[in-house]
Formats: C-alpha cells, sequence, structure tokens
C-alpha cells in the first residue's frame, strides 16, 4: 500500500471518509516509508509514531462510530520544528531548543488537527528559519530529492516540509515565510506552496524570525490539498495581534479550473532580468499556456522592485536580533556560526533604517495594490536558479553572478514585505531534470484566485505529478 | 554605520552601542557580511519615501 503515500490529500481524505482505506492503515504507510527512507533524506528531525499511530486508531474508531472530525479526518501531516506541538519538542532547528517541549500546540497545529490532521512528525528547517537554502549542521542537511548524483540545496528554509512531500514521507506540511521560506523549498523540490495573506493563518504558537514578514502556508503536491489545509487553517486568532477578522473563504469551492477572462500580468523588470534563461523561458511559455487556456495575460513591471532587498534585510535584522539578543548573549556558541552571523549583523540596523525600510514597505504595498488593480493575478518565477548544489556559494543568475542566499530570496522577499498571497506551483524541468517554480501572486486576502489560477494551471499541466529519483 | 566599508573597530563600536559586548571572534565573521549590508543601508537612506507612513506592522482587518 505504499501507493498511498502519493495520493493527494483530497483523494486520501475521501477515501478515508468512505472508509476505502483506514487511517491506520495510511498512518502505517507513511511511517513505514519514513522508517525506509528518511536517513538518506532528513526530512524529519523527530517522528512522532506511536503518538501519531494511536491518533489513527482514535481517528478509526470515530469514523466507524459515524463521528468524523473534518475534511483532514486521518490525513496524515508533518509540520516545520518551529510549530509549538504539546508534549513534542519543538527545536526550531537549533541545539539552544534541542529539548524544548512545549505546553500546548501552536493555534494552526491545533486547527488542523480538529480538523483530523494526524501530525507524523517534525520537520527538518534552517535554524531558528534564517536562511534560504536549506542547511542545517544540527540535523543534517534535508536532501534536495532530484539529483541522485549530486548533493543539491533543498532550499529553506522550510526544507524538510519540501523534501517530505515531495518524497512521499508527508502527505502535506507546514512552513512558514520570511523572505520566500515556503515557495523557495517548494520550487527548489518541485511541490507546491502558498503564502497566504499577511494576518491570514494565526501565528501564535509560531516561533518567530521576523513578527512583521512572518507567514504561515500549506504546502503539498497540489493546489488543491493547499487549498483544503488553508480552509482548515485560516482565521482570527485573539493569541494572535496580526490575525485577520475576515471570514474564510471555502477555498476549494473556488477552484473552478476556469481561466476564461482571468487577467493575469507577467512581472517583468527584475522579475524578467533576474532568472537564468532556462527558468525565465519556463515562466514565459507557462504565461503563453495560461493565455492559451483563456486568460487574458499582459505584462507589468513593478517599479519599485528593486528597493525591496534593502528593506528586507533592515527589517529582518532589526527583528530577528530582537528576538534572539538574549540567547546571542548567554548561548551564542549553540548557534550554527553562519546563523549567528546573520543575526549579528543586525547590529548594524538603527532605529531609523527600521523605520525607513517599513516607509518604503508601504511603497512597495501601493505598487503591488497597483498592478492588482486591473489584473486579478501576477505571475512570476519564484528563484531566479533551480536548486544550486550543496557546495555551491555563488549563483549565475540572468543579471549576474550572486550569492546564492541573495539569489535565492531576490523574487520572493518582495511579497513578504507588501504582505500579499503568493503560491508556488512547479511549471517546467530543466534538462538536467531540476525542477522550476512559478509564483502566482494576488490581491490581499484573495487566496481564492491565486488557488484557482494555480489548480488551473495543474489541470492543464503534470508538472507537479513528477516524482524525484530520491523517492 | 553605513560606511561602505566596516572594518573589526567599526563592528566593536556597533556591537556595544547595541548593548552586545562580542568577542573579535565572534565578530571576525561578520566581515565579508558588513560590507553587503553597510549598502544595503546606504541605498535604503538613498530611497525616496517623501512623506510616505511606515507600514502599520500590526494591522487588523
Amino acid at each position: 500500500m505504499s501507493d498511498l503515500c502519493w495520493w493527494p490529500v483530497t483523494d486520501l481524505a475521501r477515501a478515508i471518509a468512505t472508509k476505502a482505506v483506514s487511517p491506520v492503515e495510511v498512518v502505517q504507510a507513511y511511517l513505514e516509508r519514513v522508517q525506509a527512507r528518511d536517513a538518506a533524506l532528513r526530512a524529519y528531525i523527530t517522528v512522532c509514531g506511536d503518538a501519531a499511530l494511536e491518533e489513527a486508531r482514535a481517528a478509526e474508531s470515530e469514523l466507524m462510530g459515524g463521528r468524523p472530525r473534518g475534511p483532514l479526518h486521518g490525513v496524515p501531516i508533518g509540520l516545520k520544528d518551529l510549530f509549538a506541538t504539546a508534549g513534542v519538542r519543538t527545536t526550531g532547528g537549533s541545539r539552544i531548543l534541542a529539548d524544548a517541549v512545549p505546553g500546548q500546540d501552536a493555534t494552526v497545529v491545533r486547527r488542523l488537527r480538529a480538523a483530523g490532521a494526524i501530525v507524523l512528525g517534525k520537520l527538518n528547517m534552517v535554524e531558528f528559519a534564517y536562511g534560504p537554502e536549506g542547511r542545517n549542521p544540527h540535523y543534517g542537511d534535508a536532501r534536495n530529492p532530484w539529483d541522485a548524483a549530486t548533493a543539491r540545496l533543498a532550499g529553506g528554509s522550510s526544507s524538510g516540509s519540501a523534501v517530505a512531500v515531495a518524497t512521499g514521507l508527508a502527505a502535506a506540511a507546514l512552513g512558514s515565510d520570511t523572505g520566500g521560506s515556503v515557495r523557495i523549498p517548494a520550487s527548489l523540490s518541485g511541490i507546491t506552496g502558498l503564502k497566504p495573506t499577511y494576518g491570514r493563518v494565526s501565528r501564535a504558537g509560531v516561533l518567530p524570525l521576523a513578527w512583521s514578514l512572518d507567514h504561515v502556508g500549506p504546502m503539498a503536491r497540489t493546489a488543491a490539498d493547499c487549498a483544503v489545509l488553508l480552509r482548515a487553517m485560516a482565521g482570527y486568532d485573539a493569541a494572535d495581534a496580526s490575525a485577520s477578522v475576515l471570514p474564510v473563504p471555502d477555498y476549494p469551492a473556488a477552484l473552478t479550473g476556469e481561466l476564461a477572462g482571468l487577467r493575469i500580468g507577467l512581472l517583468r523588470g527584475l522579475f524578467a532580468t533576474a532568472p537564468a534563461p532556462e527558468v525565465g523561458a519556463a515562466v514565459e511559455a507557462a504565461a503563453a499556456a495560461l493565455a492559451g487556456a483563456g486568460a487574458v495575460v499582459d505584462e507589468v513591471t513593478l517599479e519599485r522592485a528593486g528597493e525591496a532587498g534593502p528593506a528586507a534585510a533592515a527589517i529582518v535584522g532589526a527583528e530577528a536580533l530582537a528576538f534572539h539578543a538574549g540567547w546571542l548573549r548567554t548561548r551564542g556558541s549553540e548557534y550554527d556560526p553562519e546563523v549567528a552571523s546573520r543575526l549579528r549583523l543586525g547590529v548594524l540596523v538603527s532605529g531609523v533604517h527600521y523605520v525607513r525600510a517599513q516607509q518604503v514597505r508601504g511603497r512597495l504595498r501601493e505598487d503591488v495594490d497597483a498592478a492588482l488593480a486591473r489584473r486579478d493575478v501576477l505571475v512570476a518565477p519564484v528563484t531566479p536558479v533551480t536548486a544550486p548544489a550543496v557546495a555551491d556559494r555563488d549563483a549565475a543568475l540572468g543579471d549576474g553572478p550572486a550569492d546564492v542566499r541573495s539569489a535565492l530570496v531576490r523574487l520572493t522577499r518582495h511579497f513578504n514585505l507588501s504582505g500579499h498571497p503568493a503560491c508556488s506551483v512547479p511549471c517546467g524541468f530543466t534538462a538536467g531534470g531540476l525542477p522550476i517554480g512559478m509564483q502566482v501572486v494576488g490581491r490581499p486576502f484573495d487566496e481564492a484566485t491565486v488557488l484557482r489560477v494555480a489548480d488551473a494551471w495543474q489541470r492543464i499541466t503534470d508538472w507537479h505529478t513528477r516524482r524525484p529519483p530520491l523517492a | 554605520m553605513t560606511d561602505d566599508v566596516l572594518d573589526l573597530e567599526a563592528l566593536r563600536r556597533a556591537a556595544r552601542t547595541a548593548g552586545f559586548d562580542w568577542a573579535d571572534s565572534d565578530l571576525e565573521p561578520l566581515l565579508p557580511l558588513a560590507t553587503p549590508m553597510a549598502r544595503a543601508l546606504r541605498t535604503l537612506e538613498a530611497t525616496p519615501v517623501d512623506a510616505a507612513e511606515p507600514a502599520i506592522v500590526y494591522r487588523v482587518v
């Protein structure tokens, strides 16, 4: 039954609800697969085998008693290891929190459990989510599954989430995205990942990197699966001051498959010059295919796109240092040295820089709003390059060389600053077999249209159905 | 703090100003990162924002 591990969440949930398969059978299949494969892939930091089986037996009993919990009843998921889980250690990918056991679940975890999801375990990540590459010296790097010959970056910081979903070690996962940490690993690992609008999903119980930029989002093999998870996760939460009071739409119901008449802006400027040729060509071909399916596609430039980098550096630098100040004073030697250096760099950011960055941020948001005033969504590459080799420190972009870390966030951080929802979907492969991602960006709180476009794209293409060689 | 090239002494001063008493061995690895960061901050300082108010961090909609 190992094929169960490749079923989309939508199919799995339906099969469980109709008693075609049992939650116990599903969880056992996943746990066996994790046991067999994860030593090489390093997607998990902690596997909750016994608890997951116990929850599966309870789920089966509830189902037999005619008491299904919700749309995710019996579906096994993984959680990036920065979501608090009652009674299960939450390391943040660090040594500092290696034995930290929260007393309660994060709000999103509680909501997913209430919808019936079963937590298989806690997933690998960049230490404290500070980095887009997916490296972790404490727990080992999660391995990008698309290249058996060369060790490549899975992308981060939600590296384990992407690898687990891409290799059939979880039906879906949660990630967090401060500068691209859901979309980048989704793109590099060939899965689908949604960064919702800032305020759409509660951050309560989630270890912060930068409070004003952190977004929580689902990662899965399809946009339809992301829609099911988002519906269960989203909504007001008194425990998060930034959580929106807007009602949560029925995202799965919005997936009509219809593209006709939708107005799509293909982002140009930085989003066209930075990508390597294969990446740019794949996204342009995708835009043409969307037009061929009935969408009205034009080109649009975000005039202030170049301002995102300095603003993001100042905001993340200041907020991350503020959160870590205590540990950096007393336990600095326990950090990954690279992460410690990134954190310490925050001392260069003055109060004036921080406020000025927030001023720039407001202007960036206006810029994106203006582009969306006459369009339903924007599309662009997620990363300018595909998965770099682990040994690579520099990457060849369309507009010149750049260090890998800054290259990976170049096209994603804009929408953390602006807060707009953005979904990464596979849109092609390089000649060398590495996945290419396209992001679909929508109006604030219009995840329904973003997911509708992403889902419609996946109905007319099969990029998202390919399985990596290391799976 | 936004000279384009920062040396160890500049980092010591910045750390102390921010309330951190870090050893040189903690600060030396920052040197390759500090210059790009300083350039980014200089770019930020030069970015026209007119009278824009800072984005509201916690906006409940």
